[in-house]
């Protein structure tokens, strides 16, 4: 970090090859769009070089630079031109199971889409950036500018909601009904 | 509902997550297609973007060092001479100056500044008796030593 304030090109490139993918990552959840996530990507790290000076030697570039990420990402989401997110291919689709069991099985997922969609938008960031990239509450809390405390609720209350669509609760009459109110 | 802080979370539920909640979300949620992802191309427009910022950063540096360099290279020219002349006739004046010095060895003999200015002094250190200076050889001395800088100024200047 301290080379790329120089103006250090490679030290830049450095930073930019370490922190690329799972930036990428971060901005498809956002934005769910290809062209939009590598937009969100280029323009993030551009943000991180222009705001270097503020960034505090001595802790780790990756939770600074995806709040970065995160709140342009928010940005771009809200903002009307985003392109349409894509139809990503059901990855449902594996041959084996009877039809029984296939039918079975896309009831359990609409059930989980509707409750997905259900939940508020922060819960569902929540539970996609824990349950799908593997950040810890904490790395959430750091990129969301929550505290590690409000990310575990809303984990809490997310997954309640979701295990309810999976067991065919159906989520409007328990303890999930409420899941999708906003906190924080 | 208010925000709540970690005592509203029952505990151990903040980091566990089921494996089929996992997988069922990982199926309704793909992941990044990262292989569809020109990386290579990625990277190059974001060192692209990057560069003007960058070839900032590094002229702010130069600049940065012009900042103080060029002050410092305005004074030199004049700085030098007059530096050169400061230490030149501070070390005269250690050289005859120096008590006991003045009429033993080579301060004794240092007629070329003697010649100069402090010998044309009245009372100067060439005329102090040997050994230690007397109150009036050091206002003496003291004297010829201003008069000495003002001619080795002069001819400085001259030059």
């Amino acid at each position: 970090v301290e080379r790329v304030r120089r103006g250090d090109r490679d030290a830049y490139g450095e930073l930019v090859q370490r922190y690329m993918r799972p930036a990428y990552s971060i901005a498809w959840r956002i934005l769910e769009n290809r062209a939009d996530a590598e937009d969100l990507v280029q323009e993030a790290f551009l943000v991180a070089l222009e705001r270097i000076d503020s960034f505090e030697a001595g802790r780790p570039f990756g939770p600074w630079f995806y709040r970065i990420l995160w709140n342009r990402g928010l940005n771009a989401r809200e903002s009307r031109s985003v392109r349409e997110t894509e139809e990503i291919p059901d990855a449902a689709a594996d041959p084996g199971p009877g039809p029984e069991e296939l039918t079975e099985r896309r009831r359990r997922r609409d059930r989980l889409r509707e409750a997905m969609s259900e939940l508020t938008e922060r819960q569902r960031d929540v539970v996609r950036l824990h349950e799908l990239e593997g950040f810890s509450s904490l790395e959430i809390g750091e990129m969301m500018g929550l505290s590690d405390g409000t990310v575990r609720w809303h984990l809490h209350r997310a997954r309640e909601a979701l295990r309810g669509a999976l067991a065919g609760d159906g989520g409007e009459d328990d303890d999930g009904s409420d899941a999708g109110r906003e906190h924080g | 509902m208010a925000d709540r802080g970690d005592d509203a979370v029952p505990p151990g539920t903040g980091e566990e997550s089921g494996p089929e909640l996992r997988e069922e979300l990982a199926r309704i949620e793909p992941g990044a297609p990262m292989e569809s992802v020109d990386w290579q191309g990625l990277y190059g427009r974001i060192l692209e973007d990057a560069e003007p910022a960058l070839s900032r950063r590094r002229g702010g540096s130069r600049a940065g060092r012009r900042g103080w360099v060029r002050p410092l290279a305005r004074w030199a020219r004049p700085g030098i001479p007059a530096a050169a002349a400061a230490a030149l006739a501070l070390a005269v004046w250690t050289w005859t100056g120096v008590p006991g010095g003045a009429g033993a060895g080579p301060a004794g003999s240092a007629s070329a500044p003697s010649a100069g200015g402090f010998g044309a002094s009245p009372g100067g250190p060439g005329a102090a008796p040997a050994g230690v200076p007397g109150d009036d050889g050091l206002m003496a001395m003291a004297a010829g030593t201003e008069d000495g800088l003002v001619l080795l100024w002069a001819a400085l200047a001259e030059e």
